[in-house]
Parts: structure tokens; sequence; C-alpha cells
């Protein structure tokens, strides 16, 4: 049955689902983004129930028409626009949240993120490896990773839905590639 | 670690495709005297396509979805 509504552009789809609900929509339009909106959510809070809390006030908000939209942007952009901006004050609510008592703060889990380098070739044996070094980067090259090596976005859409300029997407993609790739490999030259 | 600062400088364009056709120039005749920046150049896209390998994992379970199905209809279709 959603077969027929698999013609219909992102916009169209979520314009028919605000009207009355309907599961068929609702279906389909699951099928598009729940997959891609968990997936960044988590990349950024990195924890499956709070992922989903956050996934719950995402979904929600499409459903009620508030989330950014103007004529400029298309769905995806306002979608992911709105994901990063609710994991980020997750991200920063469950920090606020954990901060550790003054006695604790010598023991802080920061061991992880100064593991020695992995090496590209280590990562061709275990592909998964790559997504454990990119969990470990901070969130801002995290999400930039995210956004352009793995969802495909463009400049101008990563642009509108970190709200920088594109030349600043450029320079923050070029620097958290090169963070990533620091930890993956030793240059050995 | 000596590789070339413009080549780390323009590896984004690079990449994309978006060079001017004189820098092209120029940091193509350079990759072919220097085996370092090669090298460089070679093992970025390599992680570049791992990265983008990412993609088409899934994280979502029958039970997250139907869980997430079950909330937005307590929410939007009341009875």
């Amino acid at each position: 049955m959603a077969d027929s509504y698999r013609s219909l552009r992102d916009e169209e789809l979520w314009g028919l689902y605000v009207k009355n609900y309907d599961e068929q929509v609702e279906e389909e339009l699951l099928d598009r983004y729940l997959d891609r909106i968990f997936s960044i959510v988590k990349r950024i809070v990195k924890n499956n129930n709070h992922t989903e809390e956050v996934i719950r006030e995402i979904f929600l908000l499409v459903a009620q028409q508030r989330i950014p939209f103007n004529r400029d942007m298309n769905f995806a952009v306002s979608i992911f626009r709105l994901s990063v901006d609710s994991a980020l004050k997750k991200l920063e609510a469950v920090r606020d949240s954990e901060k550790p008592q003054p006695s604790e703060r010598t023991s802080s889990k920061t061991t992880d993120v100064h593991k020695p380098d992995k090496t590209l070739n280590e990562t061709e044996k275990k592909p998964e490896l790559i997504e454990q070094v990119i969990d470990q980067l901070p969130e801002s090259n995290r999400i930039i990773i995210h956004l352009r090596d793995i969802e495909g976005f463009s400049y101008k859409e990563i642009a509108e839905i970190l709200n920088i300029t594109p030349d600043a997407v450029t320079s923050r993609l070029q620097r958290s590639r090169m963070v990533l790739r620091k930890k993956l490999s030793d240059f050995n030259h | 670690m000596p590789i070339c600062k413009d080549v780390v400088d323009n590896i984004v364009e690079y990449i994309d495709d978006e060079l001017d056709n004189k820098t092209l120039k120029e940091l193509e005749s350079h990759l072919d005297e220097c085996p370092e920046c090669r090298s460089f150049v070679s093992t970025y896209k390599r992680m570049l396509e791992l990265s983008g390998n990412l993609k088409n994992k899934k994280f979502v379970t029958p039970e997250i979805r139907n869980r997430l199905k079950e909330f937005l209809k307590s929410k939007t279709r009341k009875s």
C-alpha cells in the first residue's frame, strides 16, 4: 500500500502526513527517515536510550509541523537541522547531569581518546573500526563527517543544517577529516 | 610526516573536483613527484570510502520502530 506514496517528494509526503496522520503515509516517512535520523542522533548522543528519547521529540515535531522549514529549505535539511540541534541539547543536558564530583575528576574517562592511533591497514581488516574512531572524535568533528562523508549532503545543505557559511563547512570538514586521519593512521614518513 | 601543506590545504576541493585548473595541474604534477603526498591522497580517499560505507548501517530494530509508532499514535490519533 505504501508503494503508492513512494513517488511523492518528501515535502508532499510530509504535507499529506500532517493532514490526517494516515498510518501508510507514516510508514513511508519512517522508511525514508527513521534510520537516517536515528543514525545522526546516535552519532551525537552515543546512547540508544537517549537517542530514542530525542527521536520521539523529533518525529512528534514533524507530525505537529513544528520543524524549522522555509521555502528555500528541503525537508531533509529541515529534519536534520532539528535533529542536530535536539541531539546537541540532549548531549549537553546529559553531560550536565553526569558532571563528576570534584573527588571523581582524576578518574575521568579520557583514556579511550588517547589510545594509540589505529592504522588504515587495521581498518581494512575491521571496517567497524572506523566507526569506533569517528565516535571518539569531538562532536563538531563527528557531526560534519557524518553529514558529508556518511550522509552525502552538499556543502550548501550542511551550511543550512549547521547554520554556518559554506566556507566554514569546508574548513571544518578539512580539520575534522585530518583529526580522523590522524587517529586512524600514523603517516609513517 | 612531510605531507606538503598545499596538498593538505587543497585536499577537500581536490577530492570534490572543485579546484581551478591551474591549482589542479600544479597539485597533480606535485603528486607525480612526491610519493608521500601520493600515499596521503590514496589513504585519504580510502578513509572516505570506509566512512561512506557506514551509510548502509542500520541501527533501528523493529522494536524501536514499533515503540516510536505507538508513541506517535498516542499523540496524534487520540480517540
